[in-house]
């Protein structure tokens, strides 16, 4: 028992013995597969182990190398500064133009808004997370963030930022958690054009854009069209901002019109992120 | 015992720049796979018997952090693992590009297994993200694999 233990602390065994165990762990992994094909609460269990001592690293290396990242993305944009400042020299002239306007909309809608009770957006707590790590391959797309059950997060949640909606809480450990994006192959939200109201389902493709899938042939839409969050199926909230439509077609051997969506959010500069703590359908 | 603690710290720094360096190392839009090169190269080093130990052990915390279907990277890494040193045979003089070569070599049989495998489980594949991973995943992970294995091969000797 003894030299078997030295054995294997030392990693070093005959090599007839090496096959025997190759062949016990490959059937060890047709046996996890099978197990999680079938039991699909298998992984999000272990997930949350593993998390709970990978993450404190992740958030180590994050801290490390962030500076670095912004220097290299500052200097990226550097290129393009100049023909950008006079752009946006421009927008601010009208901007400045255009607040004078919304202030005074702004105050007409305070009013209102004190004449009806609070708005729908007060009503929702957020909770501010920094992502730490991401997993972003053809099968999936996802975000560590570091807020976990002790935080009162819990599976489910909606997670967006400023931009608009970023995706949902997947799994939970109790300082971290795993936000699947709305990017993911296998990610499905209900949705709605802002301005016709009509709904369907944005799903992922795996890469940066989205599909906007269940929408009949015979509505009309057009490029630049807001896709905002239905409400539907009691996960998101209504009226979250999912993307603009950038690309519709209507082909003859689909049942619906194939329209493709460029995510409201840049997923690759995400670094912070707002769970919605107390949103119930 | 020294190389066992060894392995966990590297199989843990090892998961953490996974999920945070490796996204801003893109490739033709592919990312380095860290994990792999680390399980390569340590097989490389210290024999058979740790090639299958620690490629199974860097696949399970990888298929529970990344992974879709539990069990798939814990497979492809212990066969790329085991596959390694039989190329690794192949060659009969001691060069710095050899490990590079076969980790060329492994990458390419990594990203057949993962692809047939997880598409025969239901999986979609993106021809366009499968056709830069043929070309582009063996090279990163060959140019990294140059960097980091006589690192690691040198901390290998010290614990032998």
């Amino acid at each position: 028992m003894r030299e078997v233990y030295k054995k294997v602390m030392t990693l070093s065994v005959p090599r007839r013995q090496n096959k025997i165990i190759l062949g016990i762990l490959i059937v060890l992994c047709i046996v996890l597969a099978s197990f999680n094909l079938k039991y699909q609460n298998i992984l999000p269990a272990g997930k949350s182990i593993i998390l709970e001592v990978v993450s404190p690293l992740q958030k180590a290396v994050t801290f490390l190398i962030n500076p670095f990242i912004k220097s290299i993305k500052t200097i990226n944009k550097l290129s393009g500064i100049l023909e950008e400042n006079r752009i946006l020299t421009e927008k601010v002239n009208t901007l400045l133009k255009e607040n004078i306007y919304l202030k005074e909309l702004e105050r007409e809608n305070r009013e209102l808004r004190e004449l009806l009770g609070s708005s729908y957006y007060e009503k929702f707590e957020v909770k501010l997370a920094k992502v730490i790590g991401k997993n972003r391959t053809d099968w999936k797309n996802s975000f560590f963030i570091d807020k976990g059950t002790n935080h009162n997060i819990k599976i489910n949640m909606s997670v967006i930022n400023q931009s608009g909606l970023i995706g949902k809480i997947i799994t939970t450990s109790r300082n971290f958690s795993e936000v699947k994006l709305i990017t993911d192959p296998n990610s499905s939200v209900a949705a709605m054009v802002q301005d016709s109201r009509k709904t369907g389902i944005i799903q992922g493709t795996g890469g940066n854009t989205l599909k906007f899938d269940l929408v009949s042939k015979e509505v009309e839409m057009d490029t630049g069209d807001i896709i905002i969050t239905s409400g539907l199926g009691g996960i998101f909230p209504e009226g979250i901002q999912v993307g603009r439509v950038f690309d519709i077609r209507n082909l003859d051997y689909e049942l619906y019109k194939n329209i493709k969506i460029l995510p409201a959010c840049n997923f690759d500069d995400i670094e912070e992120v707002l769970i919605i703590t107390n949103f119930t359908h | 015992m020294k190389k066992f603690f060894f392995s966990l710290f590297l199989l843990l720094i090892t998961l953490a720049i996974q999920s945070t360096i490796t996204n801003y190392i893109l490739v033709g839009g592919i990312q380095l796979n860290l994990i792999l090169v680390i399980v390569i190269s340590t097989s490389l080093i210290f024999g058979e018997f740790f090639a299958i130990i620690f490629g199974f052990f860097a696949g399970i915390c990888s298929d529970f952090l990344f992974g879709h279907i539990l069990g798939l990277f814990a497979f492809v890494n212990m066969i790329s693992a085991f596959i390694s040193l039989k190329v690794k045979r192949f060659f009969t003089q001691e060069h710095y590009i050899v490990p590079a070569i076969v980790m060329i070599i492994v990458t390419e049989i990594w990203v057949f297994l993962t692809y047939i495998i997880s598409f025969s489980l239901g999986g979609e594949v993106i021809q366009g993200n499968l056709i830069n991973k043929i070309i582009y995943q063996p090279l990163i992970n060959g140019l990294v694999m140059l960097i980091i294995h006589p690192m690691i091969k040198k901390i290998g000797s010290l614990l032998k």
